[in-house]
C-alpha cells in the first residue's frame, strides 16, 4: 500500500520522474479489491464557467482521463461527457443523488451566478421546472460527501466575479457556508491538481488544506520560490519587456504573490509554462484573480471602484507630491512672514511666551514648571474664572471667527 | 402536435436548451436558448487595454486562443503595431494547434456517441435511445478510436503549449507577436507532434467520419438551414496579411460576396435584454439584462448580416474557399470539419518551414494613450469579432460577437429563426422522448455557449 | 550652561530609526520597481530590507519599552488630551498668531507624526513578514485580501514615509534650529537669559526654563 506520505511526495514532485498513474493504479486496484475504496460516484456540475477545467481534465496525462475514469472515479453526471441528453441524463443524476446521498462527490466548475436569484444561469429542468445553478448547488451540497470546487471561478468567483460582477458571480464557499469546500484553483486547474486531489480523497480522505482550503501538496509554495528564473531575480537581471531574457518581475510577474507549483510541474504533458515561455505569471491560481492581479503587466493591481479605476502608484505619487508641496508652501509662507528669519536670529521659542489658551496647556505647564507654581495658579484661576459663569455656547460662526482673531501687539488674545 | 424540451443538451459547451414542436414525425418549429449570463464586456471597461487578449480568452475554455487572437488583432489596430513575421507564424501555429484540438475533441468527445454506442460505464451510460446503426465490430472499433482521438486532442494541446505555454488559456500571444522563442528544438517538438496528429487525421479521423457518413446517409439531407454562410477568414500571413483561409459571404448558396462589416446588426427582441432600440450596430447601444422580459427566451442576441441569419464554421469556410460544396447538412458539417483539420495540419507544416529559428518573435511596444480597434477572425466554430476603444490607458467600451451567437441566435424582431433553429426544421423524429436526431443536428454546429453568453456592451463606443 | 534635552537612549533610537528608514526606503522602492540601470543584486537588496526591517521593529519595541518605563509616553504620543491644543496649534501654523504656544515638549502635529510612524512601522513589520514568508502567512493573506494587498500596504507605507519625512526635516531646520544640535550631543547650549523687563515676563514671573519643559538642568 502506498503510504500517504509517499503519495504526497509523489504529487509534489515533478511528474516527470515517476508518473502518478504508475504508482496509483496498483494501489487503487488493491484497495478496490479489498473493498476499502469503492469508486466514488461523482456528479460534476458546470455553472458559470468557460468549460476550461473540463478541457483541462481532459488534457490529463499520467493518469489520462480514461484511466482516471476507469480506476478512480465513477463519473455519473458531467454534461460534456454524458451520452444521454435532456431528461434521461437528468434522471440519472437525480437517481445518484437520491441513492448515493452521503456518498457521492459533488464537483463544481464555474462560479455560482447569484444575480436575480440565480436566474442568470439555469442548468437543468426537473418535471418542466427550470433549476438554477444556485438552487442545484444548495440542494445537492448538503447531501454530498465532499464538495470540490475546481477552477478559480468555482473556488473564489474568478473572472466572472471581476468588477463590476454583472452576474453576481460568487465562489462555492460563499454560497455553501456550512460545509467544507475543497478548493482546487487555477484558470484552468492543472489536471494533476484535480486527479491528485481526487485520488487523495479516494485513498486517504481529506488532504491537508490551507486557509484558502487549497490542498497544500499543490499550493504550498509560491511560483516565485520554485521558478527557473529565480537566479536572475536574485542577481538583479530583469526583462524590460515580456519575451526577453531575465526575470519577468519588472513586467508584472505575479509569481511572488501566487501559490502554485507550475514551475516544477509545468503544463500539457509537462513541457512548458508561462514564465518559461517568456510571459509573466498572471496569478490565475490566486484566490484574488483577476481583480487582485490586473493590470497583468504592472506590479501592483488597480483598485476597481464603481466610478473610476484607481492606480495605486499614481495615487502614491500624488500623495508624495502633495506632502512635499505642502511643506514647500509652508516654507515660502514662513519666509514671507519672516518667521524663519526670526527663528534663526532668536532661537526657537518666543522670548515672551503667550499665555496658555486652554486648560490643557495650563496642565502642561503645571507639570513642567513646578517652580512657577504660584504664578501659574494665579494664571489658572484667571483662566478658570470665566468658566464658573454659566457657560454660554458660542455660535459656530463666532467660534470660526474667533479662530482668525489675532492677538494684539502685547501678545494678549481676546 | 407535441412540444418537447431537451435541457440540458449534453455534449456541447453548455448550457443549451432546445425546444421543438413535432408534427407527423418531423420537427416543425424550434427554439434554442442559452441559459447563462456572465457579462464579460462590462467587466472590461476601465481596465488596461494590454490585458484584453489574456483576460478575454477566459470567456471560453475550448476556443480560448481564438479570443486571444481576435483581441490581439484589435490591439494591433489600436496600438499601431504589427507582429514580426516569426510572431505571426507562431500565432498561427498556436491557433492551428487549438483548432485541431477543438475539431478532434468535437468529433471524439461530443459527436461520436450520437452515432456510436459507447462502453457500458458512466458517463457513457445511460445510452440515448435511438438508431445506432453501426455493426458491432465497427462500433467497437470507433469506440476505441474515441480513446485514441482524445489522446490526440491532448497531444494537440501539448503542441499548442510548445509555443503557447499552457492550454487551455495560452499565455504568450501579444499584439506584436509571441513571447516564446522560435528555437529549433521547439520547432522540432511541434513538428513531431504535428506529424503524429496528421497521420491520425489522415488514417483514422477522416476514415471514421466517412464510416459514419456511410451508415447515416440520410443525414446528408437533414439540417440544411438557410444556406447563408459567413466567414471572416483566419490565419493572416506575415507581411501581406492575406488570410490563409479566406473571408466571404454566401447568401442562399449563391456566389461568394465580399464581407462588409457595416452590414452587421444585432437584435434583442427575443433576448433577455432591455434597450431603447431593438436593432443596433455592434458598436452602439446600451443594453441591460432583464430576465423577466416577456417573449424573450435566450441570453443570446440575434446578430444579422443584411437582416439575414448566417451560419459559420468549417463548412462555411470550406464553401467560401471552394474546398467542399457538396451541400449543407449535418454530415457535410462533420466532413468539412474533418477535412479542415487536415488542411490546417498541412498549413501548420508550411508555417513551421517558414519560421526563421532564432529570429525575433516579438517587438516591444508602448500603447499610445488612446485608440480604437477591430479584430475579426474566424474561430473554430465561426466568425468572431472584437470591437474596442480606450482612452487615457483605460478601456471605455468593449464589444464581442461570437460564432455561437451567429449559429444559435434566437429569432429577430421580424420572427425569422436563427441559423440552427432553421436547420432543425424538418428533422425527422423517431422517438419524441429521445430526440437523438435533434441532438445530432445541434451538435453538428459545434455549439459553444460559454462563448455566446457573455454579452452586453459596456460604455459607449466613440 | 548645558541642558540635557535628549538622553542617550533617545538619541540611539532616533539615529537607528534614521538609518533603517533610509535604507528601507531605498531598498523598498528598488524591490518595488528595480531600475534596469542599477542592477543591484536582488538577493542582497532583499536581505538588507529584511534585516533593517527587523532592526526597525526591534528599535520600535525598545522605544515602546523606554517610553512606558520612563512614563514619558505622554510627551510623544498623540492622546485625547492633546485635542485641546488643536486650536492654538492650527492658529500658529496658519500664521494667525505670531508666537509658538507652550504645548509641552512636542506640539500635537509632531506627536501625530510620531504616533503614525509607530503604527506604520508595526504594520510594515507584520505585512513585511507576511511577504517574506508567503507559505506561512496564508491566514494573514486571507484576512487582508491576498499577497497583492500586502504589497500595496508596504508600498503605501513607503509613500507615507516619503511624504512625512520632509515635514519632519522642515520643522527641525526651521522651527527650532537651536535644538538641532541636541539630537547629536544631547545637550542644548543656552545662555541663561534674565527675565526681560517686558510686562508679560514680569507678571507671570517666568524665566527661560519655562520654555524647556521636562528639561534637566546641569550646571557645568
Amino acid at each position: 500500500m502506498l503510504s500517504r506520505r509517499k503519495f504526497i511526495q509523489l504529487c509534489m514532485s515533478s511528474a516527470l520522474t515517476l508518473s502518478l498513474s504508475d504508482a496509483l493504479t496498483p494501489v487503487l486496484r488493491q484497495a478496490q479489491a479489498e473493498t476499502r475504496a469503492e469508486k466514488p460516484p461523482v456528479i460534476w456540475l458546470e455553472l458559470g464557467s468557460c468549460t476550461g477545467n473540463t478541457i483541462s481534465l481532459d488534457n490529463a496525462v499520467n493518469p489520462s482521463l480514461r484511466q482516471f475514469l476507469d480506476e478512480t472515479i465513477d463519473l455519473r453526471y458531467h454534461w460534456t461527457f454524458n451520452a444521454a441528453q435532456g431528461e434521461q441524463a437528468v434522471a440519472a443524476m437525480l437517481e445518484t443523488v437520491a441513492r448515493d446521498a452521503g456518498k457521492f462527490w459533488l464537483v463544481i466548475e464555474g462560479s455560482v451566478m447569484t444575480a436575480d436569484n440565480g436566474r442568470y444561469n439555469e442548468i437543468f429542468a426537473r418535471n418542466g421546472e427550470m433549476i438554477t445553478g444556485l438552487a442545484a448547488l444548495q440542494e445537492f451540497a448538503p447531501q454530498a460527501r465532499y464538495v470540490i470546487a475546481v477552477g478559480d471561478c468555482a473556488c473564489y468567483g474568478g473572472p466572472a466575479a471581476a468588477h463590476p460582477n454583472p452576474g453576481g458571480a460568487k465562489g462555492v464557499w460563499d454560497v455553501v457556508t456550512d460545509k467544507l469546500i475543497i478548493n482546487i484553483p487555477g484558470c484552468p486547474a492543472h489536471p494533476d491538481w484535480m486527479t491528485g486531489t481526487f485520488s487523495h480523497l479516494a485513498l486517504y480522505g481529506l488532504p491537508e488544506l490551507d486557509a484558502y482550503q487549497r490542498p497544500k501538496m499543490f499550493f504550498g509554495r509560491t511560483i516565485h520560490e520554485l521558478c527557473q528564473r529565480r537566479q536572475q531575480f536574485e542577481d538583479g537581471i530583469f526583462a524590460a519587456f515580456p519575451g526577453e531574457d531575465g526575470c519577468l518581475y519588472r513586467v508584472g510577474c505575479k509569481g511572488p504573490v501566487t501559490h502554485a507549483d507550475c514551475p516544477l510541474r509545468q503544463w500539457n504533458h509537462y513541457i512548458n509554462w508561462p514564465v518559461k515561455a517568456g510571459t509573466p505569471c498572471i496569478g490565475c491560481a490566486s484566490p484574488h484573480f483577476p481583480d487582485g492581479m490586473m493590470p497583468f503587466y504592472n506590479h501592483l493591481p488597480d483598485i476597481q471602484t464603481p466610478a473610476v479605476t484607481v492606480n495605486i502608484k499614481k495615487v502614491g505619487a500624488a500623495f508624495a507630491a502633495l506632502g512635499i508641496g505642502a511643506v514647500g508652501t509652508h516654507l515660502v509662507a514662513g519666509i514671507c512672514a519672516r518667521r524663519i528669519h526670526k527663528h534663526y536670529l532668536d532661537g526657537t521659542k518666543p522670548s515672551d511666551p503667550t499665555p496658555p489658551e486652554t486648560l490643557e496647556q495650563v496642565r502642561q505647564e503645571l507639570d513642567d514648571l513646578i517652580r512657577q507654581q504660584n504664578a501659574l495658579l494665579s494664571e489658572a484661576k484667571q483662566l478658570e474664572r470665566p468658566q464658573r459663569k454659566p457657560r454660554r455656547r458660542k455660535s459656530l460662526l463666532k467660534r470660526a471667527l474667533s479662530f482668525w482673531h489675532t492677538e494684539d501687539k502685547d501678545g494678549k488674545g481676546k | 402536435m407535441t412540444r418537447k424540451v431537451i435541457f440540458p443538451v449534453t455534449r456541447v459547451h453548455e448550457p443549451l436548451r432546445v425546444d421543438v414542436e413535432i408534427e407527423g414525425g418531423r420537427v416543425v418549429d424550434a427554439w434554442v436558448s442559452s441559459l447563462l449570463f456572465r457579462g464579460f464586456e462590462p467587466i472590461m471597461a476601465g481596465r488596461d487595454p494590454r490585458d484584453a487578449s489574456l483576460f478575454l480568452q477566459r470567456i471560453c475554455g475550448i476556443c480560448s486562443t481564438a479570443h486571444a487572437i481576435a483581441a490581439a488583432m484589435a490591439q494591433q489596430e489600436a496600438f499601431g503595431v504589427v507582429p514580426t513575421p516569426n510572431g505571426q507564424l507562431l500565432t498561427n501555429l498556436i491557433f492551428a494547434a487549438d483548432l485541431i484540438q477543438n475539431h478532434l475533441r468535437h468529433f471524439y468527445v461530443l459527436v461520436l456517441y450520437d452515432y456510436v454506442a459507447g462502453p457500458a460505464v458512466p458517463p457513457f451510460i445511460p445510452r440515448p435511445k435511438g438508431d445506432f446503426r453501426l455493426p458491432p465490430k465497427t462500433n467497437d472499433e470507433l469506440s476505441q478510436h474515441g480513446v485514441k482521438g482524445i489522446e490526440m486532442a491532448v497531444r494537440a494541446h501539448e503542441m499548442l503549449a510548445v509555443f503557447g505555454a499552457k492550454a487551455p488559456h495560452q499565455q504568450t500571444i501579444m499584439a506584436s507577436g509571441v513571447t516564446e522563442q522560435a528555437t529549433s528544438e521547439r520547432i522540432m517538438a511541434y513538428r513531431a507532434v504535428l506529424r503524429e496528429i496528421k497521420h491520425f487525421v489522415e488514417t483514422v479521423y477522416l476514415a471514421d467520419v466517412l464510416t459514419i457518413a456511410e451508415y447515416y446517409k440520410d443525414y446528408y439531407d437533414i439540417g440544411a438551414g438557410y444556406g447563408n454562410l459567413l466567414s471572416y477568414g483566419m490565419f493572416p500571413q506575415p507581411a501581406t496579411g492575406r488570410r490563409a483561409i479566406g473571408a466571404g459571404v454566401v447568401i442562399g448558396k449563391n456566389a461568394t460576396e465580399n464581407l462588409d462589416g457595416g452590414q452587421i446588426t444585432e437584435n434583442i427582441h427575443y433576448s433577455w435584454y432591455r434597450d431603447a432600440g431593438e436593432t443596433r450596430h455592434p458598436g452602439e447601444g446600451e443594453t441591460q439584462p432583464d430576465r423577466d422580459k416577456a417573449e424573450a427566451y435566450s441570453w443570446i442576441k440575434a446578430p444579422r448580416y443584411r437582416g439575414l441569419a448566417f451560419e459559420g464554421g468549417p463548412l462555411a469556410r470550406a464553401w467560401i474557399d471552394n474546398d467542399w460544396r457538396r451541400g449543407i447538412s449535418v454530415m457535410d458539417r462533420i466532413i468539412a470539419r474533418a477535412r479542415e483539420t487536415l488542411k490546417v495540419c498541412r498549413l501548420a507544416e508550411q508555417w513551421l518551414a517558414e519560421l526563421a529559428p532564432g529570429g525575433p518573435t516579438l517587438r516591444p511596444f508602448e500603447p499610445p494613450p488612446q485608440g480604437a480597434g477591430v479584430g475579426l477572425t474566424d474561430a473554430m466554430r465561426g466568425p468572431l469579432g472584437h470591437w474596442f476603444s480606450y482612452q487615457e490607458g483605460k478601456i471605455r467600451r468593449y464589444q464581442i460577437i461570437t460564432p455561437t451567437t451567429w449559429n444559435f441566435s434566437p429569432r429577430d424582431a421580424s420572427g425569422k429563426r436563427g441559423a440552427a433553429e432553421e436547420a432543425l426544421i424538418g428533422t425527422p423524429v423517431a422517438d419524441p422522448d429521445s430526440l437523438i436526431e435533434v441532438g445530432r443536428v445541434v451538435r453538428s454546429f459545434d455549439p459553444c455557449f460559454t462563448c455566446a453568453v457573455h454579452a452586453y456592451p459596456a460604455g459607449r463606443m466613440r | 550652561m548645558k541642558l540635557l534635552l535628549h538622553p542617550l537612549p533617545v538619541r540611539i533610537f532616533h539615529w537607528t530609526m534614521v538609518t533603517s528608514v533610509v535604507i528601507l526606503l531605498a531598498t523598498g522602492f528598488y524591490i518595488h520597481h528595480p531600475p534596469l540601470w542599477l542592477q543591484w543584486p536582488m538577493s542582497l537588496v532583499r536581505k538588507l530590507h529584511g534585516c533593517f526591517g527587523l532592526i526597525l521593529a526591534v528599535n520600535l519595541a525598545g522605544q515602546v519599552y523606554y517610553y512606558i518605563a520612563t512614563g514619558k509616553f505622554t510627551e510623544v504620543l498623540l492622546l485625547p488630551r492633546d485635542w485641546a491644543h488643536m486650536r492654538s496649534f492650527l492658529r500658529y501654523y496658519l500664521f494667525v498668531t505670531e508666537h509658538h504656544p507652550n504645548f509641552g515638549r512636542y506640539n500635537p502635529g509632531q506627536k501625530m507624526l510620531f504616533t503614525t510612524w509607530g503604527l506604520a512601522v508595526t504594520t510594515g513589520t507584520v505585512t513585511g513578514l507576511g511577504l517574506l514568508f508567503p507559505d506561512h502567512s496564508v491566514w494573514l493573506q486571507k484576512a487582508l485580501g491576498g499577497l497583492s494587498v500586502l504589497r500595496a500596504i508596504q508600498y503605501s507605507i513607503g509613500i507615507f514615509f516619503v511624504t512625512t519625512i520632509p515635514l519632519h526635516l522642515y520643522l527641525v531646520f526651521t522651527e527650532e534650529p537651536a535644538k538641532l544640535q541636541a539630537m547629536f550631543t544631547g545637550f542644548l547650549q543656552k545662555e541663561p537669559k534674565l527675565p526681560v523687563a517686558a510686562d508679560t515676563a514680569d507678571k507671570t514671573g517666568r524665566s527661560w526654563e519655562s520654555e524647556l519643559p521636562g528639561v534637566q538642568t546641569e550646571e557645568r
